[in-house]
């Protein structure tokens, strides 16, 4: 008799501890001769002898119990006066014996090999009156198995060039049946093919289904294909740089020193050839790929394996679009309104283009021309306000800071009252969002040198939004408000050295540059729209102002645990029912069913042995 | 064990300065050391009582008569020896060994052994009773020198089964000559049901009896492990059991038993002493007879 799974036996050694126990607690027993038999009035009070042996006897049947779970859960397998042995009156084994299954699970293992030997084990646990037969995927024919251990010498079992169709085995052997007096019967399904056909999506399952016969088990033997050299590719940002596009990816698998080819193919037609070397399991490169087209879109495959679930990254990129930002001071040449257009204009950007104009001449200007109005002066009124509210209500967004005459508060305005820091002290911020917005972490993890800003002035707001930062006097330090399609920022303090040390930290640049972003990354559709195929994306859109579009993979995932699983659900639903002993998986809830039964009965035979009165209180007399 | 090991001659030879007296009245043929029942013309002044018409004159207390013209007539005690009977109980429970290995049975044949020695040796009889023909008798030991049949008589008793005590007292009632002293010598840890009937039926017959209960240290402390199978030595079933638990109950039990004994004693004038067998020999005889 042999066992599936004979770890499990590891199991019995728990017998021996009911069992110890036991001869323990015998061992400190004291028996003594007593005259004063009278007052020794145990409640229950039996003859020694009789106890003994009913606990002997308990004892002996515990251990039985517990040997038989042991036993049952290692699954034997095999001439065990015929018990546990399944009851089919046939069993045609469906053999794949073409060349992949000469695949290699291990070195020196083939899928043909272990097949022949599991196909012998699991015939052991049938009844020898069970009439056996194969049915090669070559020939088509069925021949009978007189002995599992026929098996390897059986022409038919050799490896030949003609492919398998299990679709094709799995219709003749179901004609088979319905000519022949079988009885009871199961398929035994041997490939390496097995998962592919058994995809559930896929049209031929339906037709899988119909070819079994009713009343027919089906038992599969399958082989994990497995891709040692599965190499997969990851699209984690895009950047165009005047006439390249700069991909940053991440390569997982390979071997260092490998060379990986990426080899891939514009829209436009053009071919992409790139390689990669692998330096270690996990490495990051930057590709660069040279662009002619005004727009276009590709993609990159690695060719190395035929898994397409990762291989492929797909990008897209087009003109650059300028971005136009408005910036109200009251004065053009302050060093203020220089801070704020440097702040709004890059010179690395040419495609963001700023415009000066004085508080008196906002209501005057078409704000829908521009893309952020930044500002940075004394309101006259609250009119204002109502103006700027209006432009980011239609889409606009502006970014409010206080104005520099601190002294002068117009009701109605974005900020109130401004307060001073105490004479050698700061305001500093104490909290802000780090996930989220203007002020979020880099894209790298680190966070931005919020914590280092010391304001002199801050004014105080009563602007209701969400509150992205704070000082700590706990007056907002900068607050989000969403106004209609658009996006209104206050920022509590002027990057100005007598107001805070915002433009050392160039933080005000990094809050209106994420605005402007915000603002291109409109775009992304148009540009997701070039990808080839238009498929749904595993997308991380990437744009920097520059309208370059990453993407990864296609989200139809062909992952081969899609088949695993596939297959458990069809089991767990009945829908693919498998032979009773051997290789069938037991319904996942009676494992750990029997192994909770198996404690609780070790536990119980423990604490029989313990003696009578543990843990009790001293007895007392009816 | 050897005759000479329930004799310490030291001891013996000490206790000799004492006396063992009976508490009523005897009937001994020979001047000895016990009050006699029978008041006669001997030395010691003991009483006056009310003249009765047909007493001797001669014992007349005229001084008396003199002071109070009431007629007063002199009660004399006189001294006599005694006749002591020793019943040892056999029972299987005496071979029950104390802490220092001594059985109950060895230990109440020392304590016999010694006491006859004293009552030999102040001119009274002893017997150590055994059940001969259905019936319990004695035979009487007379003389210091003859200690050694008393020794024979100890030597041949052995401990076990069970034996019914208040049977073999009814049968000492019968059979022994009145106003004797008997000394029970036993564990008396059987229940006590029959034995004050017993008691009371051998005080009918003016015996002085005493209640010598041997007991070890291991029973009345009741200091054993904890997992222990308690084998009876009477033939009981074996009980296993966590003794610490029990013990409280155990103790319990056992001083209400000896209570009920100490009490039956009291109630029918029954001398009651307990000696534990790892008490020293000297001083359980000491605390007996004194």
């Amino acid at each position: 008799m042999s066992f599936l799974f004979p770890i499990a036996l590891l199991g019995l050694l728990s017998l021996a501890v009911p069992l110890i126990l036991h001869f323990i607690k015998k061992a400190e027993v004291q028996e003594m001769d007593w005259a004063a038999m009278e007052f020794l009035q145990v409640k229950e009070a039996r003859s020694m002898r009789r106890k003994s042996l009913k606990n002997l006897l308990l004892l002996l049947s515990r251990l039985a119990v517990l040997a038989f779970m042991v036993i049952a859960l290692a699954r034997p397998i095999g001439n065990f006066f015929s018990l546990g042995k399944d009851k089919a009156d046939s069993i045609l084994i469906l053999f794949d014996r073409s060349a992949e299954m000469a695949g290699q699970l291990s070195p020196g293992n083939s899928f043909h090999d272990i097949a022949l030997d599991e196909l012998k084990t699991a015939l052991q646990g049938y009844q020898s009156s069970t009439r056996v037969y194969l049915l090669d995927s070559a020939t088509l024919e069925l021949v009978p198995v007189l002995s599992p251990d026929n098996l390897e010498f059986l022409a038919q079992t050799s490896l030949v060039d003609t492919p398998t169709s299990i679709l094709q085995m799995l219709s003749t052997a179901g004609g088979v049946l319905e000519r022949g007096e079988f009885g009871k019967t199961e398929f035994w399904v041997v490939s390496s093919d097995l998962e592919a056909a058994w995809e559930p999506r896929s049209s031929s399952w339906a037709s899988v289904q119909d070819l079994v016969p009713d009343g027919v088990q089906v038992r599969p033997f399958t082989y994990e294909t497995m891709l040692p050299d599965d190499l997969s590719i990851t699209l984690l940002g895009t950047k165009l740089v005047q006439s390249q596009l700069e991909l940053e990816v991440e390569v997982f698998g390979g071997s260092p020193g490998q060379i990986v080819p990426l080899n891939g193919a514009w829209q436009s037609g053009e071919k992409l050839v790139s390689e990669i070397e692998i330096q270690k399991d996990r490495t990051r490169y930057l590709v660069p790929l040279t662009i002619e087209e005004k727009t276009d879109s590709g993609s990159l495959s690695l060719a190395t394996d035929d898994n397409a679930n990762n291989n492929t990254i797909h990008f897209a990129y087009g003109p650059p679009i300028n971005v136009r930002s408005l910036i109200v001071t009251d004065e053009r040449d302050s060093l203020l309104t220089n801070y704020l257009l440097r702040s709004v204009a890059l010179s690395s950007r040419p495609n963001q283009k700023a415009t000066w104009i004085a508080p008196k001449d906002l209501t005057l200007t078409d704000l829908s021309n521009y893309d952020l109005v930044v500002w940075a002066a004394n309101a006259e009124g609250a009119e204002e306000r109502v103006f700027i509210e209006s432009y980011v209500a239609e889409g606009g967004n502006a970014v409010i800071f206080p104005a520099p005459d601190n002294e002068t508060h117009v009701k109605g305005w974005f900020f109130d009252k401004v307060s001073e820091a105490p004479i050698d002290d700061f305001f500093t911020i104490e909290s802000w969002r780090q996930k989220d917005g203007p002020w979020r972490n880099a894209d790298s993890g680190n966070p931005l040198p919020i914590a280092h800003v010391q304001g002199i002035f801050v004014a105080e707001t009563t602007v209701e939004g969400s509150i992205m930062a704070t000082w700590s006097n706990e007056q907002p330090a900068l607050i989000q408000k969403f106004v209609g399609s658009g996006r209104l920022y206050l920022l509590s303090t002027l990057p100005m050295p007598t107001w805070s040390n915002l433009e050392n930290l160039a933080l005000h640049l990094i809050l209106v540059q994420r605005v402007l972003e915000g603002e291109s990354s409109d775009e992304g559709g148009y540009l997701q729209s070039l990808v080839a195929g238009k498929a749904p994306y595993l997308a991380e859109l990437q744009s920097q102002g520059d309208r370059a579009l990453a993407l990864n993979r296609a989200r139809v995932n062909r992952d081969k645990r899609i088949e695993r699983r596939a297959i458990a659900k069809l089991l767990d639903k009945g829908e693919l029912s498998l032979a009773s002993a051997g290789k069938r998986p037991m319904r996942p809830w009676m494992q750990p069913l029997l192994y909770l039964a198996l404690l609780l009965l070790i536990g119980e035979a423990v604490v029989q042995q313990l003696p009578e009165n543990f843990g009790q209180r001293e007895e007392r007399d009816a | 064990m050897n005759l000479a090991d329930y004799i310490d001659s030291e001891v013996a030879e000490r206790l000799k300065a004492f006396l063992l007296e009976s508490r009523f009245p005897v009937a001994g043929a020979f001047t000895g050391v016990h009050r006699s029942f029978l008041k006669g013309t001997a030395m010691e002044f003991a009483e006056l009582r009310n003249y009765m018409p047909g007493d001797d004159l001669r014992r007349m207390d005229w001084k008396s008569y003199a002071r109070s013209d009431k007629f007063f007539l002199k009660e004399y005690e006189s001294e006599t020896n005694a006749r002591a009977y020793f019943l040892l109980d056999t029972s299987g429970s005496m071979n029950f060994a104390g802490h220092d290995g001594n059985s109950r049975l060895t230990v109440a044949k020392r304590l016999i052994a010694h006491l006859s020695i004293l009552l030999l040796a102040q001119g009274d009889s002893v017997g150590v009773i055994k059940e001969l023909g259905g019936g319990m008798i004695a035979e009487r030991i007379r003389g210091e020198s003859n200690v050694y049949r008393v020794l024979n008589e100890l030597e041949e008793r052995v401990a076990s089964g069970r034996e019914d005590l208040s049977e073999q007292l009814h049968s000492v009632s019968r059979n022994l000559p009145r106003r004797s002293m008997v000394v029970i010598v036993s564990d008396f840890l059987s229940p006590l049901g029959e034995l004050e009937q017993a008691l009371q039926h051998l005080r009918f017959h003016s015996h002085d009896v005493t209640c010598l209960q041997v007991l070890s240290e291991r029973e009345t402390k009741f200091d054993e492990s904890s997992a222990v199978a308690f084998r009876g030595m009477e033939g009981e079933d074996v009980v296993q059991t966590n003794a610490q638990v029990i013990k409280k109950n155990y103790l319990k039990k056992l001083n209400q038993h000896l209570e009920e004994l100490e009490g039956m004693c009291k109630r029918t004038q029954t001398r009651y002493h307990r000696v534990l067998s790892e008490t020293d020999l000297e001083e359980s005889i000491l605390q007996l007879i004194l």
